[in-house]
């Protein structure tokens, strides 16, 4: 042991001396600054005769994370700590901060933060109701996921006999539920579709219709035809006129535009009188 | 069903959720919508038939009196689309009255359709009756392009005749 404490005794040359003098001063030294500015929306319904406005934040990237959420918490816990804005997870799998960041919905939790000079503007999802600051009201978006049954539904099934037997499933049809089932709901898509913005009463939006899609093409439910047959009005689906914000803007990297087109193609082959009894009878 | 209840809270805004749930929970909230910024100082009795209708619409109200199947009305209008692709340039060969009619016929229930869904997206949540605007426009417009076809030159000619121009 103490034969290799003794390494530490043993004489420097005056190069290695050298060197770590000069790496300790750089490590020493005060870093420049990098200054980025944030203009984020506040709103605070509380306050009366409040209007929405942009407040400017001055962050040095050198102190904070590389991601939007980290300013945005480094904000919150140095400077103001009334700035509201949903999160959890950190690592972009629970959808909570959804928002749109420098003119795209994506998640703050992987928008790395461009260390250009131009202020980062930040808003709440687009053409939702603002509950406070950063935070949309999702009731309507979870409204209408609930209105499309996303869970199994099988045929002729008693009560005792679920959870006796696994559904099996054969590798190619599990393979048509890659890219849908990765789906998080952080309704970044359906918030960036106009038609979802001029009509999100009536029209589903891209990201329930993805789901919706998802139960229609999974093998082990019975009740494809009963759910295109809910799909048979002017404004659930066909709203969708191919803007393709929605994939464009999926954090994930999903293709809400492309499962649309294939719910379209469905609906158009499917027999829809025969569903139509089907759904009716049910 | 319950989320129809959901639904109606959500499409009047985050307000009516907190208002119905901390009002049940005694917490005295004050009322926000009356400090709102809003135009019109006093919201008379016509300017609030045209605000927006929002929302919950249950299935039946969202497919109206329809005769067809809304699937069956996009396969249609998909054909109509794919075979005008056809019957343009056909128009440039093929002259005659009965061109004139296939010609006209498609195109118009082409744009017909086309507009009625521009009006779907944008005006009918603030005009429901719209739809019958339109339809009542363009029966007298069709009837403009049958008398046009019957009694006057023809489109087709009369394409021909602006080209000599």
């Amino acid at each position: 042991m103490s034969r290799e404490l003794a390494k530490f005794l043993r004489p420097q040359s005056a190069l290695v001396k050298l060197i770590q003098t000069r790496c300790a001063q750089t490590a020493a030294a005060p870093q420049q600054k990098r200054i980025k500015k944030f203009s984020i929306y506040r709103y605070d319904p509380d306050k009366p005769g409040d209007r929405p406005k942009q407040q400017v934040y001055e962050v040095d990237l050198n102190t904070c994370g590389p991601m939007v959420l980290d300013a945005l918490i480094k904000i919150k816990d140095t400077q103001d700590p009334t700035l509201t804005f949903r999160r959890s997870c950190r690592e972009g799998i629970c959808g909570s901060c959804a928002m749109n960041i420098g003119g795209l919905n994506t998640l703050a939790c992987l928008c790395k933060i461009n260390d250009n000079s131009q202020t980062l503007k930040i808003y709440p999802l687009p053409h939702m109701y603002v509950i406070k600051d950063l935070v949309p009201d999702m009731n309507n978006f979870y409204a209408q996921y609930e209105s499309i049954e996303p869970y199994l539904k099988k045929k002729g099934i008693k009560e005792e006999d679920i959870g006796k037997k696994s559904y099996l499933q054969s590798v190619e049809d599990r393979a048509k539920l890659d890219g849908l089932y990765e789906c998080i709901l952080c309704a970044c898509c359906s918030t960036s579709c106009p038609s979802y913005w001029w009509n999100s009463d009536k029209y589903l939006g891209p990201a329930v219709l993805m789901q919706a899609y998802r139960w229609m093409v999974d093998s082990r439910d019975d009740y494809t035809d009963e759910r295109l047959a809910m799909m048979e009005d002017k404004y659930s689906v066909y709203r969708c006129h191919t803007i393709m914000n929605c994939t464009k803007t999926c954090p994930k990297g999903l293709n809400p535009g492309l499962a649309i087109g294939e719910m379209k193609k469905m609906l158009a082959l499917y027999d829809a009188s025969k569903a139509k009894e089907k759904a009716t009878q049910a | 069903m319950a989320s129809a209840a959901l639904l109606r809270c959500c499409s009047r805004g985050s307000q009516a959720i907190f208002r119905s749930n901390l009002t049940s929970r005694l917490v005295i909230r004050p009322d926000v919508s009356s400090k709102t910024f809003s135009v019109t100082p006093v919201s008379s009795g016509a300017l609030d038939y045209f605000r927006a209708r929002r929302g919950p619409f249950t299935p039946e109200e969202k497919q109206g009196k329809h005769v067809m199947f809304s699937s069956t009305h996009w396969k249609i209008e998909r054909v109509l689309a794919v075979s005008m692709l056809g019957i343009m340039p056909a128009a440039l060969f093929v002259q005659g009255p009965i061109m004139d009619f296939v010609l006209t016929t498609s195109v118009f229930m082409h744009s017909f359709w086309a507009f009625d869904h521009v009006l779907s997206d944008y005006l009918q949540k603030f005009i429901p009756f719209i739809h019958y605007i339109w339809w009542a426009i363009s029966i007298v417009a069709f009837a403009g392009l049958m008398n046009f076809n019957y009694n006057d030159v023809g489109v087709c000619k009369a394409i021909s005749m602006l080209w000599k121009l």
